[in-house]
């Protein structure tokens, strides 16, 4: 597959699912506004996706013709990627100022369970242990056997396999477990703190069932992506405990969480069990408010105890940049590539 | 059949402070035996987190609530109801206080516009949860 090629898919794998993001939020949340129930199904509401998408998918083809522009070369991904993003962005952004005038103050009234909640992320201390004994048992594997190790080992893979080695030397050998570890710290770290800091949105009883239940389905992806970092990466020739296909396995089990949470709806809004609220209720959104959604995309409020919350525009969970501790994960997310480069 | 845990509702944009909020709603629970000894109550984080309000304030509610005799506040375990009798009434005042502001309290919902019959219906249904 050429360069060329691989970045017009990029550009419409992003187009397709832009596409479709508006559409995946809670009801009562339109282009990261608070909206009345019923709102994105009503004609106006219907009107404005078909908008975003005209604009989203113009754009994009402009894109695609500067990306045949400058052939089958590296600057073609970058600016197919870059491009893309930038467009759907856009349309994002043009829908939400058009979205805001029909904002609604959402429901004030918060409600909680007065019991302890016993939720705990799959396999408790194991499940979140586990990664870094594997990592440390290969670590050790790596020391008795060393002379085995290649001489060059892959750590990064492109379009047609590695694309990037590293010498054997301990710090090339240990420096990536320690990328890899840190990767797991922060992927286990955000799967707990979904758990522990995060709002339980639905009124408790049997609308939250839906919302635990995609809770539980994001939390378990994310553990699972790091017991794949874990036993796969990287794959040195002839070490025991390393599963092969890890980057073929890390995209599956990616790929696998992205189709479930879109399946489920955001918060579980597409679960049978969900309950819909009467169209008279007042929205109660994501108990966020939202004047504090930066550019509709970022959340920042300082006053929230709530570290993770579920995302306005997309599927999944982002972090409230209000609260230090995320400013400590996105440094710890950048310190991974950083590390990886001092891998070579 | 389980029971249902009680449920803590709060109003964000009521001129009343949160901690109040919490403060009153949980002794309504405690006194009706919604709450009963030995029963564990949410850690600070969980329920702070759940109502989108500062720790503080859910910390200050328990503390309140726990220097009443209400709630034992352990280092681990997070607060626990306690066996609590009702107490005597020793200061006279206090009864002057509540009936001043039970008397503010029907003057306020009535200006908002509650309707006489709904307060009076639902005095009615307090003076007979409390006889029973």
């Amino acid at each position: 597959m050429t360069m060329l090629i691989f970045s017009l898919l990029h550009l419409l794998l992003i187009a397709v699912s832009s596409s479709f993001l508006p559409v995946l939020t809670r009801p009562d949340l339109f282009f990261a506004v608070t909206v009345p129930a019923g709102f994105r199904t009503g004609g106006v509401g219907r009107a404005m996706v078909r908008r975003y998408r005209l604009t989203g998918w113009v754009g994009t083809v402009l894109v695609a013709a500067g990306v045949v522009g400058l052939g089958d070369r590296g600057a073609a991904f970058l600016a197919a990627i870059g491009g893309g993003l930038a467009v759907w962005m856009g349309a994002f952004l043009a829908g939400r100022r058009a979205a805001m005038p029909f904002a609604v103050a959402p429901d004030p009234v918060r409600t909680a369970t007065l019991s302890v909640r016993r939720e705990g992320v799959p396999g408790g201390v194991i499940g979140l242990g586990a990664p870094f004994v594997i990592l440390a048992a290969r670590g050790l594997e790596c020391a008795l056997r060393w002379d085995e190790i290649p001489v060059r080992f892959p750590v990064h893979w492109g379009l047609s396999g590695p694309d990037r080695w590293a010498e054997r030397t301990p710090l090339a050998v240990y420096g990536f477990f320690a990328a890899i570890g840190l990767l797991c710290a922060v992927v286990l770290f955000q799967a707990w703190a979904m758990v522990h800091l995060s709002r339980q949105i639905a009124s408790p009883g049997e609308p939250s069932f839906s919302e635990r239940r995609f809770r539980r389905i994001g939390v378990a992806g994310l553990m699972a992506l790091a017991w794949i970092f874990s036993s796969t990466l990287p794959p040195i020739e002839n070490m025991t405990l390393v599963v092969p296909y890890g980057p073929a396995l890390i995209l599956l089990a990616a790929g696998g969480l992205t189709v479930a949470l879109v399946l489920s709806g955001q918060g579980g809004t597409r679960f049978p069990e969900y309950q819909p609220l009467a169209s008279t209720a007042a929205p109660s959104g994501d108990r966020t408010p939202d004047r504090n959604w930066k550019l509709g995309v970022f959340y920042v409020n300082r006053e929230d105890p709530a570290l993770i919350v579920e995302k306005r525009f997309g599927i999944g969970w982002t972090l409230n940049f209000g609260n230090p501790l995320s400013w400590l994960v996105v440094t710890a997310v950048g310190s991974v590539p950083l590390l990886l480069q001092l891998v070579r | 059949m389980t029971t249902q845990p009680p449920l803590l509702r709060i109003d964000l944009s009521s001129g009343v402070p949160a901690y109040r909020q919490i403060v009153d709603a949980l002794r309504v629970h405690l006194v009706n035996e919604g709450l009963r000894p030995g029963d564990l109550l949410p850690p600070v984080r969980q329920l702070a987190v759940d109502l989108g309000v500062h720790f503080n304030t859910v910390a200050d509610a328990y503390r309140v609530l726990a220097e009443e005799g209400w709630l034992d506040l352990r280092r681990r375990r997070g607060a626990m109801v306690l066996e609590r009798g009702m107490p005597r009434l020793a200061d006279p005042a206090r009864g002057e206080l509540f009936s001043r502001r039970l008397r503010e309290l029907v003057a306020e919902v009535q200006s908002a516009g509650v309707a006489v019959p709904q307060i009076i219906r639902e005095l009615r249904l307090l003076a007979a949860g409390l006889e029973k």
